[in-house]
């Protein structure tokens, strides 16, 4: 399991559905994301059917995704991550991962 | 929001009624109570298995009235829209691990046509289990998506009948957005939420 921060530089050359291809080939790869931010609902319904779409019912079986507003311009972040593995909460200003217990990947 | 409703209703001799939420929000419950009050039957089975409603379900040329205003909608009953679909959790009800994976495949499904539904609404009623934290991101996803595409959608909190049910946070968590609290099951406060569909034509 590994995190990766993505730099806003990287997701604003990508057009709407590469990014959601990009976003899924890294989760699938057992990465955690984090996007400096926000995704549009537009875009996370689509990263919802991509998802729905690369379901293996083995190693993959879904996403966890939460969007974070900050106070500041730009101060926002995307995190996504592989549903088998951490379990992500947001309560208040607070994002938390949580490992998945018994999951051996 | 509403207004936008009731420019529609003048317009239109009927409109597509979407009602969307998480899965277990009581989606088929509600879709039900309403087909059940102007039809006189029920549209989909209810279950306390998640993603019971695998495909969405029609009833067509509803009426549904509220002090002598009416107004005529296919009522659609979505399936559960979800980040994840794990069949391990079906296995949990009971289901073999055949079984399980074959409900898990028809749901993803589900999630997808929930979601493609999206373009073809006119109006959404956006359910939500009121013994839940509301600020769920799946009704964020819903939310966001309604109104990017200008859909005027009405919350229902629903499961009041549950003591735990704590529908002021529904209402704290979006201000700006009308919220009915039902028991979809009991049919308590139903008429508040024909109203509030009524009313607008």
């Amino acid at each position: 399991m590994k995190i990766d921060i993505i730099s806003e530089k990287v997701t604003r050359r990508l057009s709407p559905n590469d990014k959601v291809k990009m976003i899924i080939e890294r989760v699938k790869g057992k990465s955690i994301l984090v996007l400096e931010e926000r995704l549009k609902p537009e875009e996370q319904a689509e990263l919802i059917k991509e998802t729905m779409l690369e379901i293996d019912f083995k190693e993959f079986n879904g996403i966890e995704v939460i969007t974070f507003n900050g106070e500041k311009k730009g101060g926002k972040i995307t995190v996504v991550a592989p549903s088998d593995i951490v379990a992500v909460t947001k309560e208040g200003d607070f994002i938390s991962l949580m490992y998945v217990a018994g999951c051996t990947k | 929001m509403l207004d936008k409703i009731s420019r529609m209703l003048k317009k239109r001799q009927s409109l597509v009624l979407g009602v969307y939420g998480a899965p277990n929000a009581g989606k088929t419950t509600l879709a039900n109570r309403i087909s059940l009050d102007f039809l006189g039957v029920e549209i989909g089975t209810v279950s306390p298995i998640p993603h019971e409603t695998r495909k969405a379900t029609i009833a067509r040329q509803v009426n549904i009235r509220f002090n002598g205003k009416g107004v005529n909608v296919d009522l659609v009953d979505m399936p559960g829209i979800a980040s994840k679909v794990d069949y391990r959790d079906f296995m949990k009800y009971g289901l073999n691990e055949e079984e399980a994976v074959e409900r898990a495949k028809e749901a993803t499904r589900g999630v997808i046509e929930a979601i493609q539904w999206l373009d073809n609404i006119d109006l959404a009623l956006t359910v939500f289990d009121a013994t839940k934290v509301p600020f769920d991101q799946v009704n964020l996803i819903i939310l966001g998506n309604l109104k990017a595409k200008r859909i005027p959608t009405i919350l229902v909190a629903n499961k009041i009948d549950l003591p735990e049910a704590r529908p002021e946070l529904i209402r704290e968590s979006f201000p700006g957005y009308k919220v009915v609290c039902v028991s979809a099951l009991r049919g308590d406060n139903m008429e508040e939420l024909y109203k509030a569909i009524a009313e607008s034509c």
